[in-house]
């Protein structure tokens, strides 16, 4: 699959078993700069098994993988510089302040002093968390939760931002800022992936869409192109058409991932 | 530098949190080292007046101790070898950070939070050890290689533990070697054939050779040399296993902050472990279509038991109750009523942990069982049996590795060990009780089992004690004391299901 410009994100053939059982069966996609991509499909489908590959926290059996130009495999930390990760559940320290936990994550990303917390106020304002800053995060809703991980996940300016359910338990106000950061980073000509079972909020969200099934893109382009694939029709909704390709999509399963690997740590 | 500094403070912070955030929880601390630390000096000065000062073996019995300390860090390996926040995976593993600054930063925290807490209680035990004994300077010498041994033992039990992490072939089976090779010459004090601490080669005896040496005098110079050569050897396995990408290994194995005592973080760690284990415990099924539900409740709890990591405390207190048994087999060649009493008396905190982790990790799914009201009174009374069960079998190991003592006192163990779980089942049944911290109900379990074990045990000890001059009529009591006995607690926990809360 050849992308038309230097793409954000390239996942090539990837691959992926736990104990034996499929997650990602050749899946490839490219995310070009400046776009939201979403990513829906069924429970297990692997978004999220794919996302974790993306972000270093699952190794693949098989398959290539280029952030902004670098190959993973090549060298699998340098690239994390430019990406932001939001996992699907959250789990946060539970005895430190908002505050505290942003600057630890800032500091980390070896962020200016001054930059850091400027950024960081900048945050926790727009995400509505300025009040609590400097409160337990036990004491923290669910949503303050997934706000504050939000933030964590932004605070060093990524390029490539990896979300995966963003918007569970979150407010109106709350999603509409989460939005709007996401839509910020495209405008920097940075790439945004959204993983999501909100089938509305990604067809109102994301530029392009690959519906995800069984491991694999049952189908993969923008609302009319997947409409299309589909043959839902003009007016079907991302729910329609998702139903159709997903019902499609029992495409019989490769028994076994290509033998040679192209990853360095490849079975 | 600076990512490990970070990646330090952050762990410190984290795990220290709910300290730094309650003057009552610092207060406390403080209050408990002023009264335990003047007891750490005067324990040292009045060391050498121990029986185990003047042991002819003590370099073999440090050995031990040190081999000991080793094999807990290994077991400690099989979660992953690291102290991880579930943030940390999930925020810095997605940062360009170096494995090495990790696990650097990870081992910094693992000796803050393991040793360098002990470096008080050391410093004031060999200030009064100093004052008595006058040899400073092997004293001094002892409380650093002590200090480098245990660094050295996070260092391997770090890089170990990433190797079972990465799912490395034979590195758990050689993690497990090492451990029962660690302790296989404890055997010695059972057996002659097999070679004691003071023979074989290990880190941990070469350490004991130069603590041993500097205090006592003799050669330092030869175990210090063996010493150094399993620091250099440990430290360049470590630095091959940290060249690696270790991120997509690391495990979320630090739920639970210093003094935070949310038991059912506590019993997901104890299941986690267990999962690091391997896959025994999904191995072993029990099929409970069979039997009457009484015998099916008993194997479902019998499972739980063995899946939601209870087995681990379990274990670890079947452990002590070994050392407890060799301890007083060592002390006495006949057997002993103290002996079996002491076994008994450490059973008991077996059900009371199985009702603790019941309690984390199975009340709030009990709706299934309050569902069919008829069997939640068959459920309580399986769980009691399969406690009884387990706790009996821990209680013969550790009386197999000790002196039995008199059949009579034996009884009394059995008793005490009954009436402990169907205490601890009939608490938790009849009361709700709270998993998070430091409330008065959390402990319920640890105040009423003791002493209510203990009164039923005591009338058999008595009858133990005094069987001599009951003659033929002590038999006949004790049985018909453990008849009722195991008949009340039976359906003592049917009864307390009727008061069941969910």
């Amino acid at each position: 699959m050849a992308a038309p410009v230097p793409a954000s994100l390239i996942i090539e053939n990837l691959w992926k078993r736990y104990d034996g059982k499929p997650a990602v069966e050749g899946l490839s996609l490219f995310v070009q700069p400046g776009e939201i991509f979403g990513l829906v499909g069924p429970n297990g489908a692997g978004k999220t098994t794919t996302l974790k590959i993306v972000v270093g926290l699952l190794k693949p059996d098989y398959g290539r993988i280029v952030v902004d130009g670098r190959d993973v495999a090549e060298n699998p930390f340098e690239y994390k510089a430019g990406v932001g990760y939001l996992p699907e559940s959250t789990t946060l320290p539970d005895y430190l302040t908002g505050l505290e936990f942003l600057t630890f994550v800032g500091r980390l990303r070896e962020m200016p002093r001054e930059a850091l917390e400027a950024r960081i106020a900048d945050l926790l304002r727009r995400l509505d968390l300025d009040g609590p800053k400097r409160d337990l995060i036990v004491t923290y809703s669910k949503g303050m939760r997934q706000k504050l991980g939000f933030a964590a996940s932004v605070v060093h300016g990524p390029r490539m931002l990896i979300l995966d359910e963003p918007l569970i338990g979150v407010d109106p106000a709350g999603q509409h800022a989460i939005k709007e950061e996401a839509r910020a980073v495209t405008r920097q000509r940075g790439a945004v992936v959204v993983s999501t079972h909100m089938l509305d909020t990604a067809e109102k969200l994301c530029d392009r869409i690959a519906v995800v099934h069984r491991g694999r893109i049952a189908a993969m382009g923008t609302l009319a192109e997947l409409r299309g694939a589909a043959r839902t029709g003009a007016d079907s909704t991302l729910e329609d058409v998702f139903l159709r390709l997903t019902e499609e999509a029992a495409i019989p399963l490769s028994p076994e991932p290509p033998r040679r690997p192209r990853f360095p740590w490849g079975r | 530098m600076g990512r490990i500094r970070t990646v330090y403070e952050f762990k410190v912070r984290q795990f220290f949190g709910p300290v730094f955030r309650s003057a009552a929880t610092i207060a406390f601390l403080g209050l408990a080292g002023l009264v335990t630390l003047p007891s750490v000096l005067v324990a040292g000065f009045f060391l050498p007046d121990t029986p185990l000062w003047r042991s002819t073996e003590l370099a073999g019995l440090f050995g031990a101790g040190l081999s000991a300390f080793l094999a807990f860090d290994l077991l400690f390996a099989v979660s992953g070898g690291t102290l991880t926040h579930p943030a940390e995976i999930d925020f810095f593993a997605t940062a360009p950070l170096r494995p090495r600054q990790y696990l650097a930063a990870d081992l910094l925290f693992q000796f803050t939070v393991t040793d360098a807490l002990a470096i008080p209680v050391l410093g004031l035990g060999a200030i009064g050890l100093g004052l008595r004994t006058g040899n400073w300077a092997g004293i001094f010498s002892s409380i650093v290689v002590f200090l480098l041994f245990a660094a050295m033992g996070l260092v391997l039990g770090q890089a170990m533990g990433l190797a079972v992490a990465a799912g490395k072939r034979g590195a758990k089976s050689v993690l497990v070697a090492m451990v029962i090779v660690l302790l296989l010459p404890s055997v010695r004090w059972y057996s002659p054939l097999v070679p004691g601490y003071a023979q074989v080669p290990f880190p941990s005896t070469a350490a004991a050779g130069v603590i041993a040496g500097s205090l006592f005098g003799g050669d330092v110079l030869g175990p210090a040399v063996e010493f150094a050569l399993f620091g250099v050897a440990i430290l360049v396995v470590w630095i091959v296993q940290s060249g690696r990408d270790i991120f997509p290994n690391l495990r979320p194995t630090m739920r639970v902050a210093f003094g935070q005592a949310d038991l059912r973080k506590v019993a997901m760690r104890q299941e986690a472990l267990t999962r690091g284990l391997g896959r025994l415990t999904r191995r072993v099924t029990v099929d409970l279509m069979k039997g009457a539900p009484i015998a099916m409740m008993t194997r479902f709890h019998l499972m739980r038991i063995l899946r939601d990591g209870s087995i681990l405390m379990v274990g670890l207190l079947t452990g002590i109750l070994v050392v407890i048994g060799a301890a007083n087999r060592v002390s006495s060649d006949s057997p002993s009523d103290f002996s079996a009493f002491t076994t008994g008396w450490t059973a008991l905190m077996i059900p009371v942990i199985l009702s603790f982790n019941w309690n984390a990790t199975e009340r709030a799914n009990l709706w299934t069982v309050a569902m069919a009201p008829k069997y939640l009174g068959t459920y309580f009374r399986g769980f009691y049996r399969a406690a009884a069960v387990v706790t009996l079998v821990a209680s013969v190991v550790g009386a197999l590795a000790g002196n039995a003592g008199s059949p009579i006192g034996v009884v009394a163990s059995i008793l005490m060990a009954f009436a402990a779980c169907g205490t601890a089942v009939t608490v938790v049944a009849a009361v709700k009780i709270p998993t998070d911290a430091f409330s008065l109900k959390s402990v319920l379990p640890f105040l009423v089992v003791p002493p209510v074990a203990l009164a039923v045990g005591g009338p058999a000890i008595a009858v133990a004690i005094f069987a001599g001059s009951l003659g033929l009529i002590a038999w006949p009591l004790v049985i018909a004391y453990a008849v009722l006995i195991l008949y009340l607690f039976d359906r003592l926990p049917r009864r307390a299901a009727l008061r069941f809360e969910l």
